[in-house]
């Protein structure tokens, strides 16, 4: 029998890693969404070689399988938390992975607002700045929380693969005891738990997304 | 001196290997104070000649002023400036969905730096002025189309500008509603004094409001003047198949019966006061049909064209012809 406290412990760093990741994958990856949307051809100030190399750059970082760069970020890691094992060590990888998937997210959930709006705003003297924080953060908010949604979970179940590497949360019980040990009953209870806490943000961040909008 | 003064303005758009010319050679003015009509259609230019007015889109060739300034030699900051004194609304309304109704209208106030008292203390004035007092905690979603456009006009006019420029404001809405919102323009151009630009392709809405009138047809202005001239004789071909509909124009097919002749009469709005055709029947005593009429109700007044068939009889026909002529009626046989 697995103590009940190894799954208190898991999900409580399951939670710790999805949530701090992603927050700091949006800090990251608002600016950057905010940036492709600008510059692209028929953004706010269109800047083809900007568009570009970052569109590049996102793309490298989003092609490349999360457990590679789990391991090619080690040395960052290190660097920035001090070790290379457990949940806070996973982290960087999460962020550096994820930062790259919600900027584009971002980018167009940007990109579905109403360019008469944009328009509109121009016409009343608005500047650039005042566009992107007061319109299209604004009006797209509805898109965002359900782009949230989706990186959310998607993190989440970067962070179980991270278990594979001893990276702590559900998904490390599930290789260390399920696997490892051959518990089929570790197993299920993990996978269980994961669906659980998947319904739980899908549905939490699903229902902000329609609170929010005031379309509806 | 107009309030807006376009000058040798044209605008080309690269699409991919061929140019398109959208506006060509364009010289008028806006002058302070009137409603102004920009007729034309699909594809004609119009949406391109108005966001020119507010430097949304910048020309190729020639020049744009905004009180005497030339909008192209403006900073991006003078030109923001500029751009609050000149509100402008659209079709499809573009109000922002995710904000309350006065909010929408608080917002340009907001973008100037104004406090949120003043702004909603401004903004509660303009919506009881477009009759939406009630609906202030709304949101764009709850209201119908002509409550929308009401709102869009709440917002334009928040930073009191000087102009307001309609592109095609009224083209989504019905009649009735349409009716509503060309009344509320007039009332903000005389109450207020905001000059006022009106882009269209109905003819209806020309009539209604508009001082005067510039006719686009393919990236050109084809006729300006004041509404009231323009409707009484057209010069160009556009404008006569604008306003007299296709039936007038000469190479649209005019089942004449052989041997029957048709004249053609042009009314102003200083005679049709008066029975004109029933007090020519009576002195006359000849016999006329109508065979096309096509008449409009301008600043009260009637103008537009009526055909009918001439009797046979050439003494008769000289005699409508001279009555005609003494009734200030002019009247030409139709080919
Ligand atoms: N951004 C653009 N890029 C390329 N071509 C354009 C662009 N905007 C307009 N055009 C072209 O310029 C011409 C005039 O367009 P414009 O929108 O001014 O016409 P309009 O008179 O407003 O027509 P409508 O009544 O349909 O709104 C059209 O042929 C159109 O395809
Ligand atoms: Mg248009």
């Amino acid at each position: 029998m697995v103590d009940l406290n190894l799954y208190i412990v898991a999900i409580k760093e399951t939670f710790f890693m999805t949530l701090l990741s992603s927050a700091i994958s949006y800090i990251i990856g608002i600016p950057l969404g905010v940036l492709l949307y600008s510059t692209a051809k028929d953004g706010l100030t269109p800047n083809t070689y900007v568009y570009n190399t970052l569109s590049l750059v996102v793309n490298i970082f989003r092609s490349i399988p999360f457990l590679i760069l789990l391991i090619l970020v080690l040395p960052i890691t290190k660097v920035i938390v001090g070790t290379t094992i457990g949940a806070k060590a996973v982290v960087p990888p999460l962020v550096i992975s994820a930062s790259p998937y919600i900027a584009r997210m971002v980018e167009s959930s940007l990109k579905e607002v109403d360019f008469g709006v944009i328009e509109a705003a121009k016409s009343m003297g608005a500047t650039n700045m005042q566009i992107i924080t007061k319109v299209l953060l604004k009006e797209s908010r509805p898109s965002l929380f359900i782009g949230a949604a989706i990186s959310i979970t998607t993190i989440l179940g970067y962070s179980a693969m991270a278990g594979a590497v001893g990276g702590g949360g559900l998904g490390d019980v599930a290789i260390r005891y399920g696997y490892y040990r051959y518990n089929q009953e570790v197993m299920l209870i993990t996978v269980v738990l994961l669906v659980i806490i998947v319904q739980l943000l899908q549905s939490i961040f699903m229902g902000i997304a329609r609170k929010s909008d005031k379309r509806l | 001196m107009g309030i807006i003064e376009i000058k040798d303005l044209t605008k080309k758009y690269h699409n991919h290997d061929n140019d398109l010319i959208a506006l060509q050679d364009i010289t008028f003015d806006i002058k302070k104070g009137e409603i102004f009509g920009i007729i034309g259609l699909s594809g004609a230019g119009k949406s391109t000649l108005v966001r020119m007015m507010n430097y949304l889109e910048k020309p190729t060739s020639g020049k744009v002023s905004f009180e005497g300034r030339d909008l192209a030699m403006l900073s991006d900051s003078e030109l923001r400036a500029v751009r609050k004194d000149i509100g402008m609304i659209f079709q499809s309304f573009n109000l922002l969905d995710q904000t309350s109704v006065i909010k929408n209208v608080t917002f340009p106030l907001e973008i100037s730096g104004i406090g949120k008292k003043e702004a909603m203390e401004r903004a509660r004035e303009l919506l009881k002025l477009v009759d939406l007092s009630d609906k202030e905690k709304e949101f764009p979603s709850k209201l119908s189309g002509g409550q929308k456009q009401r709102v869009a006009i709440a917002r334009a006019l928040a930073t009191k500008p000087k102009v307001l420029l309609c592109d095609e404001a009224t083209s989504a809405l019905d009649p009735k509603t349409t009716e509503q919102i060309l009344s509320l323009l007039k009332k903000v151009n005389i109450e207020m004094g905001v000059t006022i630009v009106i882009i269209t392709h109905q003819m209806s809405v020309i009539e209604k409001v508009c001082d005067r009138v510039a006719i686009l047809d393919k990236s050109r202005i084809e006729e300006i003047g004041n509404v009231k001239d323009v409707f009484k004789s057209p010069k160009s071909q556009i404008g006569q198949k604008l306003i007299f509909g296709a039936t007038v124009n000469k190479d649209v097919d005019f089942e004449k019966e052989v041997g029957k002749k048709y004249l053609r009469l042009a009314f102003d709005g200083d005679v049709t006061d008066r029975p004109i055709l029933a007090d020519m029947i009576l002195e006359t005593k000849c016999r006329v049909s109508i065979f096309y009429a096509n008449t409009k109700v301008i600043e009260g007044k009637v103008v537009g064209q009526l055909i009918i068939e001439l009797p046979n009889d050439s003494e008769q026909q000289k005699i409508i012809k001279d009555y005609l002529e003494r009734s200030g009626v002019s009247s030409w046989e139709v080919e």
